[in-house]
Order: C-alpha cells, then structure tokens, then sequence
C-alpha cells in the first residue's frame, strides 16, 4: 500500500508505468490497400513545407519531408500572387516526394486566420451567417470564409470561429486543384491539435500557444470549450540566440509570453491556467537552445494521443525538415480526417 | 465533418475522405481485418490513456482474491459432498418412511372399529362347545353384542345347574348378569303327576341369558389363546401391535 500510495503521489510516474511498451503499441497495417499516402502542405513564414506521411486511420508513419522558402512575390501572407509560380514549386516538391495524386493537407499558419469565441444562450442555434458572428471579422463579408467548431455544455454552445481571407483561401485552393491533387483538408496549422486538445477530457482550464517566427497565438482552452484566443504581435525570431551559450535571450522570450498571458487572464477575467502548454515552429527553432521550460511551461509538440499513433521511417537524429509542431500538427489533422 | 476546414466553402469539390470511414469499405473488410483493427484500437485506446487500465485491473484483482478467499470452502465443500449426499438420502428415505407410516397408521384407524366392537361371539362359542355338560342339548342360542340367550335341556335338572354354575364361572359373562329366564318340563304324559314333576331325572328345558364382560385387548387375547383360536388371536395381536407401534412413531 505504502508503495500505491507513493506511486499515486507521483501521477505522472504512474502514467508513465502504465503506459504500453512501444512494442505493444498499434503498428501500421501491412495491407497497402488500408494505407493512404498523404502530402502534407504547410505554409507559414514564407517557408512551404512538404511530407509524406501514411496512415491507416489509426497510426501514422511519418516520411521524407522538404521545405523551401517562397519569394514574398510569389505568395505572402495575405494572397498569391503568382498562382503558377506556386503551382509549379508544390509540384516539384509532390513530384520528388512521389506524392501526386495523393490527398493533400494542407495547414496554413495559425497566424494567417483570425478567431472568435461566441456563447450561445438563446434557443435560436448561432449559425455562420450570422450577424454577431460576421461583425467580429477582420475582413469584408464578401472576402470572408467562416469555420467553425461548436462544443455544447448543458444548455449552452460555444462557437470557436475560425476568419480567413477568402483571396488567400481561393488561391491556395486554386494551387491544389491545379496539382493534380485530390484537396483533403485547409484549416489553421493549430486547429486539429486544439480539437485533440479539448478531446483529451481535460477538467482544468489551459493555455495553448503557437509560437511562431513572427507571431503567437494565444488560446485559452476552459473544459466548455476555447473562451479567448489573441495573437501576440511577436514570434522567437529576435530571441534565437546566435550560440547555444546564451539561454538567457531565449528565456526572456518565455519571460514576455507569460506577462502576456497574464495580461490576456486578467483582460478576461479568467484565473491562472493550470497549464501553459507550448507549440509551434517557432518554439521548435527556440527549444533547441534551451534544456528545459521554464516558468512551468509544457511542451505540447508531443501530444501522448498523437506520440503513441506516430511513427517516423527516418533515424530519430536524422536531419528532417519536419520540425515535431509540424509533426504533431500533420498527425492531428490526419487523425481528425479518419474520426470525422 | 473536420473543424475548421475551409474546403467545405468549396462545396462543388469533390473532397478526398477516407475509404475506411465508408460502411461498405467496412461491410466488405474480412472478420479478421476487423477484429484486428477492434483489437488495435483497443491497444492504442488503453495506450493512449493509461488509467483506463486501472479499473478494470482492481476488477479482476479483486475477483482473484475472492476466488482466492473462497478455495478453502470450495475444498471443504467438495470433502463433505459425499456425506451431504449420503445425508440428503437419508432424509430423503425418512420422509418416505414417514409418509409411509402415516398412511399405514390412517389404514389401521380404518380397521380399528372392526377390533373395537365387542362381540366375542368366537370365544363364547368356544366356551360354550367346551363347557356344555354331556347331558345337556342346547336347542338353540342367540349372540349380540352385549349378551347372549340360549336354550338347554337335558333329562334331569342337574345337567342344568351344571350348565348354570359353568355359565356363570366363565370370565367372558358379566358377574350377575347370567339370568334363567325360565325352566319347563314337559309332560311325559296326558296326566302328568306332581311326582313325576317332582322327578329329578324328568326332562327338563331352561332358557337362560346373560351378559358379556367388558374386555380390554389383553383380556381379549387371553380369551382368544385359551379358546385356541388362534387366527383371531393373531390378528388381534398383528393389530394391536400395529397400533402400539404406529402410535409410539
């Protein structure tokens, strides 16, 4: 009993004794007609990333990946400019990759859409069309595209909104259909790892912040559902010091995130998260020069929903353009594919 | 649907969905695919959330310790099985046995109106045949149950009184109640004389009766043995066990 009751002191050490050994959990199916080879597309920072991943509906492999940085004439973050141009870079990355004709993923950086929360008191169901919800966008109505999540909680819902330009959304949907691809999905890169996120059953409120290069997203996730979500006009960029000798650079970025969202609890009236948990391309650059988080922060670029399903074909020191953000990311996305 | 996903502003696309999510893609799977994708779904789900491995461990640990607890009653049970059987049979006879005897007991209160009446017809005739004096005919007599009436004569008035004093020395007829009812002698003549009325060797005729003693069984068997009659002595006594023993049971 003394030694139940010490394992129950340490939850996370009991987690991990009950976990399956790796060899016990699910591989990948050997049948090919189950597998379905996915090109997974992420575009965020003027950086385009290309995967190759498999999967059959319940694990994932990960693949050969490949990232080329895209000229501000050819695409930026509001439109694309030279559709072709784009058209014929994401073929050649398909082509290389033997992706073509697979269905695409296709994960535009968080920081590329705008977000809303909305409760729903009434007895009149919110719907996308709707005024209070087509106010709060950044964009005109007619250059607007609304998605949406929706949790309910007893009487009430809560919609998640998702804003994006309609001029950036028909371009990359233009790119897609003219590579000879089959489009599988288009949503924010943090979208899916949000729903993994709100899926997990989680009884406390929690933080969730993609960092990025030049920007990060903050969303307080509460047990009803994502209540706030703010961007943060700064990524890691300026803080990725030149040698790894010098952490401090990289904790005063840490630093600035947490007065952020100190700010964000008390501008919402929210108490302190339970957690903070962090992702993001950015955070991934940023977590090479640092040995652990501070100020309590988790790393979320690891989900166990997603780690246990994931595996990756390539040596894990391998040099690899999939950052594990991206790597979670994709996971997630395919995985939402299957359940939905 | 997938959250967030712009591409379904697009509804005139034909969008890429999963071939496993479609129920004729899962109709048309072999049984064995599926239980292997029941059971690795079970893996990943008890891998993705380890405590869920939790209840149902103290379940079965539980269930083992009761098992554990019970096996010495178990094997106690299964030592003493034989004698519970054997027990169980015995019962099982005693209550037949039972029921045997109180319908054997419900049969002898049929008879026992048969025994009770008091008519010792058997053992009077006996008495009667062996104590009738040589002298003596008896022209008739009559039983009931409570006395008897008979006719004797004989040539001479001694012969009678022989019967008389017989009669009542016998312990089947109630002290007292032996009764003549009347002696005659018939005439040996149209002229009868006193003298030959007076004749102790004449023909003469008595009409006696008397009583029955009350008799217990004893008294009853006893009378039985020394009248030799032994069928009625032996049932008798058959059902006067009987009753003894249906009695003490």
């Amino acid at each position: 009993m003394s030694t139940l009751s010490a394992l129950l002191k340490q939850p996370r050490s009991v987690l991990d004794a009950l976990r399956l050994p790796r060899r016990l959990q699910p591989s990948l199916s050997k049948d090919p007609e189950q597998l379905t080879n996915f090109a997974c597309v992420y575009y965020g920072d003027h950086s385009l990333v290309v995967a190759s991943f498999q999967s059959d509906g319940l694990s994932i492999r990960s693949g050969e990946s490949v990232s080329i940085p895209v000229p501000s004439h050819v695409a930026d973050d509001s439109n694309i400019h030279k559709q072709n141009d784009l058209n014929d870079i994401l073929s050649d990355l398909l082509h290389l990759l033997n992706l073509e004709g697979c269905p695409v993923v296709l994960l535009l950086s968080t920081s590329l859409f705008a977000f809303g929360s909305f409760k729903n008191q009434s007895n009149y169901p919110l719907t996308l069309d709707d005024a209070v919800i087509c106010a709060a966008s950044p964009y005109l109505p007619h250059e607007t595209l609304v998605s949406d999540s929706i949790y309910v909680s007893g009487k009430d819902s809560y919609h998640f909104i998702s804003y994006a330009s309609r001029k950036l959304i028909d371009g990359w949907f233009s790119v897609l259909c003219s590579c000879d691809c089959k489009p599988a999905l288009i949503c924010p890169a943090v979208a899916n790892s949000l729903e993994t996120l709100l899926g997990s059953g989680r009884h406390s409120s929690s933080i969730l912040c993609d960092v990025e290069l030049s920007k990060t997203s903050l969303f307080f996730c509460s047990p009803k559902g994502v209540s706030t979500a703010k961007r943060l006009p700064y990524g890691t960029t300026l803080y990725l010091p030149a040698t790894s000798d010098n952490q401090a650079l990289a904790s005063e970025f840490f630093e600035r995130l947490i007065e952020s969202i100190n700010e964000l609890t008390a501008e919402i009236n929210e108490p302190a998260p339970a957690e903070i948990l962090v992702s993001g391309v950015g955070f991934d650059r940023l977590s090479t020069f640092i040995s652990a988080l501070p100020y309590g922060l988790a790393d979320f670029t690891i989900q166990p929903v997603i780690a246990s399903r994931l595996q990756s074909l390539k040596a894990p020191n391998a040099p690899s353009a999939l950052s594990p953000s991206l790597h979670s990311y994709f996971s997630a996305s395919i995985l939402q594919l299957y359940q939905s | 649907m997938i959250y967030h996903n712009f591409l379904s502003s697009y509804p005139e696309l034909d969008q890429w969905r999963p071939a496993l999510s479609s129920g004729d893609h899962e109709s048309k799977s072999p049984v064995s695919v599926q239980i292997s994708r029941a059971v690795r779904s079970a893996i990943r789900y008890g891998s993705e959330h380890p405590w869920s491995w939790v209840p149902p461990s103290v379940v079965l640990l539980l269930s083992l310790a009761i098992y554990l607890l019970s096996l010495p009653q178990q094997w106690t049970i299964s030592r003493l099985r034989s004698n519970h059987s054997a027990f169980d049979d015995l019962i099982t006879r005693q209550q037949f046995l039972q029921r045997r005897l109180a319908a054997l007991k419900s049969e002898i209160d049929g008879y026992q109106v048969f025994y009770e009446i008091e008519a010792p017809s058997i053992a009077f005739a006996y008495y009667l045949q062996d104590l009738t004096p040589d002298r003596v005919q008896l022209s008739s007599y009559s039983l009931d149950r409570s006395g008897f009436q008979l006719q004797a004569s004989s040539n001479g008035l001694d012969p009678l009184n022989e019967l008389v004093m017989l009669l009542s020395n016998q312990p089947i007829v109630a002290k007292g109640s032996l009764t003549l009812k009347s002696l005659s002698r018939p005439a040996q003549s149209q002229n009868p004389t006193t003298a030959s009325i007076l004749n102790p060797t004449a023909p003469a005729s008595a009409d006696l009766s008397g009583m029955f003693l009350k008799q217990n069984v004893d008294q009853q068997l006893n009378l039985y043995r020394q009248a030799s009659s032994l069928g009625p002595f032996s049932k008798l006594k058959v059902f006067h066990t009987l009753v003894q023993l249906t009695s003490n049971s």
